[in-house]
């Protein structure tokens, strides 16, 4: 198994074992939401569920097929009216003491436990998505607490408006730094948040017609969106920005903050684009290019390409891109635009044409199967670092917050790089401590919490034999499965399970190919 | 024909329960004489500038890279006097303190030592061709590097490694293999590398719990059987045979060798070993890959790259050194590659930003040390300010791809002169 020097440190630098387990309720029930418009197949719920939420367990699948795919897009776009107590990011950001290695943990577990537990699933999936769109990585940032603010802002406006995001991102403490924006100076420009925040964050390399095709010019090669020149002048633009951080202040509210020092503006005329632009001074400089950038002609089709590549198919047709940049652009002005065009996105008539179609992230398959298991979490105070769930993400592949490149964990339409051979056998120990881990273990993080499962199962089946159990683990992971598939799990789980077959079920079941894809 | 990955091995994994690569006992393994390339990304867009510092355009060189007020312990521009014992001249068996023309960057100890054995070969002014529309960005410099291709379109081309050893059929584990990652460069028309994730006695099953075990293992084999129930499944379902498929015979020769004595200083010392151990072993395989990351030094150079040129050096006398100690290194060349260059002039972060022209290593036995190429000028630059290119980087492995018995022009579409390092 991969050694990483975290995980070394983490063994070196804390020495705690478990004394007592806490156990964290399970995810409550989605509760029923207004009259469906429409009466979507389990399937469909099911698919549905996987894109846009981390998958849900059987109980919340039927209360959804019950009220409707529209009518719970509509309750989770109304996200400030979902309660969403009951997780350690609550205690966030006090228990961040003072930026010391633990906290990085205490940070990083707490936002995985909400994309576990949280009632609001679509902002979650969202804030994800943003998180690898806007990748930044805790190790060049080096203070939870300014990670946990980025975090904080990601998620807030994961559902809003594009180019309201895109400003509050680019005037993070965390993107400055990891991009050298905060030492960008109108002396000597440093280009690298300039270059990105193009390349990545808005328009893309090339110039889109609205379905997503490359505009060309003569010789048939695609037109760029920039050049190297707009870059050295995009950089002067957002000269002037620092992020100054007091050492001696533990309080991670007010440890930080980031300062416009107009001294270090660029004194002198900025072109880009083909034409003088009247870059201000008092420090909405930053506010000033991305603000443009978020409506040039080229970032719709950019975004709403991306946004479909990761939510529906890594190959998406031109129509579909025409569709949802066109719904983009019409909403750009819109507080709630990205809701509104995730709502376009599933009422595609093409959106269920890709069931099934693409992996799933290594994020996105392990917690799932926590939600859908269910799956419990130590309290982080309980958890010893070298076991912990934050060591099987990385272990998998994707460790929040430690992004591999500037592209995140992959390139947006091409998640099938995370699947390969290494990656798969990797996947099996994950699992196997995942469904292994017994509870108030002393190196236990989280576990399946079997009891709770066979009171579901109860619920649902009418009893806990083991054509009962494997028929609600078959429903949950795979959608039912195909006969083959369920003779097998039936066949391994004998007549009554005991937890060690449920788990061992459980763990095939979570390797099988039909669990990995979405 | 471009074809996507997953069509590839979508077509393989609907014809049945077939394994990605020839498992027959009686592949073919490498021949004796037949070249095994390992091929290193530094990923981020490694410093050349202040790898190989080209000492008679000193001067130049500190005033572009020493900012108005340098702080202690954060300058960029090496001290004349720290490069000394790391010059070398065109000429390698010139020694360091009479060398006039370059010098290696003072943690390169490492390097200066394989440099005096002349089997490595330095090559001034690599880099993407100013037609490549978007030089400087990571993504499209990396494809370019991994694919042989420029202005690569929203397809990916095959790798030009993969292509080059497409016809191969390597030993048990196939032609190709990856310590690294999933790679484009490995990735051929007709097959896709195997990619084993460090230390590879760890490549195999971690079981869940059950009852009884065997029971267990029993299941899991037929899972990983069943036809999947969709396209993506079936991909998934192809990777996961293949690595069950591949268990035995990565265990096999993991068992070989286990290389306990091997120096484990670095993430990129624990990639060249199981690579060693596969070569040791006679593992048929021919391309390799590995990586190490950090070199995008925006800011604060001074603190990351010096570490990482230092690494990069010594895994590479440890890989050579173990590899001579079996008598297994002489077909064996190492090459590395990296995005772009870095600017010429320093950043008031104390870092570089990206830039043009770098330089490339390539070390084996078979390898003619020495330089190759002037070094760029450092006051004319490209019309993007950057450093000038000597070769077009498809020049490099065009050599590379004719060492390993393929076609230049074949797998990159054009020839290319021989520089002649190999």
């Amino acid at each position: 198994m991969r050694q990483t020097v975290r995980a070394i440190l983490a063994g070196a630098l804390l020495g705690t074992s478990i004394l007592t387990s806490v156990a964290v309720a399970a995810p409550p029930a989605i509760s029923p939401i207004a009259a469906p418009t429409a009466s979507p197949t389990r399937a469909q719920v099911q698919y549905f569920l996987r894109r846009f939420s981390f998958s849900a367990a059987p109980e919340d699948v039927t209360a959804v097929q019950g009220s409707g795919i529209a009518a719970w897009l509509a309750a989770q776009e109304d996200w400030q009216n979902i309660n969403d107590s009951g997780t350690e990011l609550e205690t966030l950001p006090t228990a961040l003491v003072n930026g010391s290695y633990p906290d990085f943990q205490i940070f990083e577990r707490a936002v995985v436990q909400h994309m576990i537990l949280t009632n609001r699933q679509l902002q979650a999936k969202l804030e994800l998505h943003w998180l690898d769109h806007f990748a930044v990585s805790l190790a060049s940032v080096g203070d939870p607490a300014i990670m946990y603010h980025y975090d904080q802002t990601i998620r807030a406006n994961a559902l809003g408006n594009f180019s309201t995001l895109l400003q509050a991102v680019g005037n993070e403490a965390a993107m400055l730094i990891w991009l050298s924006n905060n030492y960008n100076s109108g002396s000597a420009p440093n280009e690298n948040f300039a270059r990105e925040s193009m390349q990545l964050y808005s328009t893309g390399i090339y110039d889109l017609n609205i379905d997503g095709s490359y505009k060309k010019g003569t010789g048939g090669l695609p037109l760029v969106n920039y050049s190297q020149k707009d870059v050295a002048q995009v950089a002067r633009a957002m000269t002037g920005y620092g992020v100054v951080v007091d050492p001696n202040n533990n309080n991670p509210q007010t440890r930080f903050s980031v300062q416009y020092f107009p001294g270090n503006h660029y004194n002198g005329s900025i072109a880009y684009f083909g034409r003088t632009q009247p870059v201000p001074t008092d420090g909405t400089a930053i506010n000033f290019v991305l603000g443009e950038l978020a409506t040039r002609s080229a970032t719709a089709p950019f975004e709403a390409k991306e946004l479909l590549q990761r939510f529906v198919t890594e190959d998406p047709p031109a129509s579909y891109i025409s569709d949802i940049a066109t719904v983009w652009e019409k909403t750009a002005k819109d507080p709630n635009q990205i809701a509104e065009v995730i709502t376009a996105i599933v009422n595609n008539p093409l959106f269920f044409k890709y069931y099934n179609s693409m992996p799933k992230q290594p994020a996105e398959l392990v917690i799932g199967a926590l939600r859908q298991m269910p799956g419990m979490m130590q309290a982080t105070a309980n958890v010893t670092p070298g076991s912990s769930l934050l060591y099987e993400l990385n272990n998998i592949g994707q460790e929040l917050f430690y992004p591999a490149t500037v592209f995140s964990f992959y390139r947006p339409g091409d998640v099938e790089s995370t699947v390969n051979t290494g990656a798969l056998l990797a996947r099996t120990g994950v699992l196997a401590n995942i469904t292994n881990a017994q509870p108030s273990g002393a190196y236990t993080d989280t576990w399946i919490d079997i009891p709770t499962l066979l009171t579901r199962v109860t619920n649902a089946e009418g009893g806990t034999d083991g054509v009962q159990v494997g028929d609600y683990l078959l429903d949950a992971l795979v959608d039912g499965g195909s006969p083959k598939l369920q003779s097998l799990i039936k066949g391994f789980l004998g007549k009554s399970p005991n937890a060690n077959q449920i788990s061992g079920a459980i763990w095939l079941l979570l390797n099988a190919p039909d669990y990995a894809v979405n | 024909m471009l074809i996507k990955r997953r069509k590839i091995l979508g077509a393989g994994a609907a014809l049945g329960v077939t394994s990605l690569y020839c498992n027959a006992m009686a592949a073919e393994e490498a021949s004796s004489n037949e070249t095994i390339l390992v091929s290193i990304l530094l990923n981020g867009g490694n410093d050349g500038l202040n790898t190989v510092v080209p000492l008679p355009q000193y001067g130049h060189y500190y005033k572009l890279r020493t900012p108005a007020t340098p702080p202690t312990g954060l300058a960029v521009a090496y001290d004349e006097a720290d490069l000394e014992l790391l010059a070398f001249n065109s000429d390698y068996k010139v020694p360091a303190l009479s060398a006039t023309e370059f010098a290696f960057a003072p943690s390169m100890l490492a390097m200066r030592d394989l440099y005096t054995t002349g089997k490595l070969a330095v090559i001034n002014g690599v880099g993407l061709p100013l037609t490549e529309q978007n030089a400087l960005s990571h993504y499209n410099a990396v494809v370019d590097w991994l694919t042989g291709q420029i202005n690569v379109g929203a397809t990916l081309p095959a790798g030009w490694l993969g292509v080059t050893l497409d016809k191969v059929n390597g030993g048990a584990l196939g032609a190709t293999a990856s310590l690294g990652g999933t790679t484009q460069l490995l990735i051929g028309k007709a097959k896709q590398g195997l990619v084993i994730n460090p230390p590879m006695d760890y490549f195999g099953i971690s079981y869940g719990i059950s009852d009884n075990q065997a029971n267990m293992a029993d299941a899991f084999k037929r899972i990983a059987v069943l036809p999947a129930a969709s396209t993506a499944g079936s991909f998934d379902q192809g990777i996961l045979q293949t690595a069950v498929d591949d268990i035995a015979s990565v265990k096999h020769y993991a068992n070989i060798n286990k290389a306990s004595d091997y120096p484990l200083e670095s993430w990129l010392d624990y990639q060249l070993r199981d690579i060693a151990r596969l070569i040791v072993g006679h593992a048929g395989i021919r391309g390799y890959f590995a990586q190490i990351g950090g070199f995008d030094t925006h800011s604060q150079q001074a603190l990351q790259q010096p570490a990482l040129l230092a690494q990069l050096g010594q895994s590479l006398v440890n890989f050579y050194e173990f590899l001579s100690s079996k008598n297994a290194a002489t077909n064996v060349v190492v090459m590395t590659m990296t995005d772009f260059g870095r600017r010429p002039n320093v950043n008031l972060n104390f870092g570089t930003d990206h830039g043009g022209a770098n330089v490339a290593f390539v070390f084996g036995d078979k390898v003619h040390g020495g330089t190759y190429g002037a070094y760029p000028s450092l006051t004319h630059f490209d019309p993007n300010g950057n450093l000038k290119i000597n070769y077009d980087f498809r020049n490099v492995l065009s050599d590379l791809i004719y060492a390993m018995g393929g076609s230049g022009k074949d797998v990159l579409g054009e020839s290319y002169k021989k520089i002649g390092f190999i």
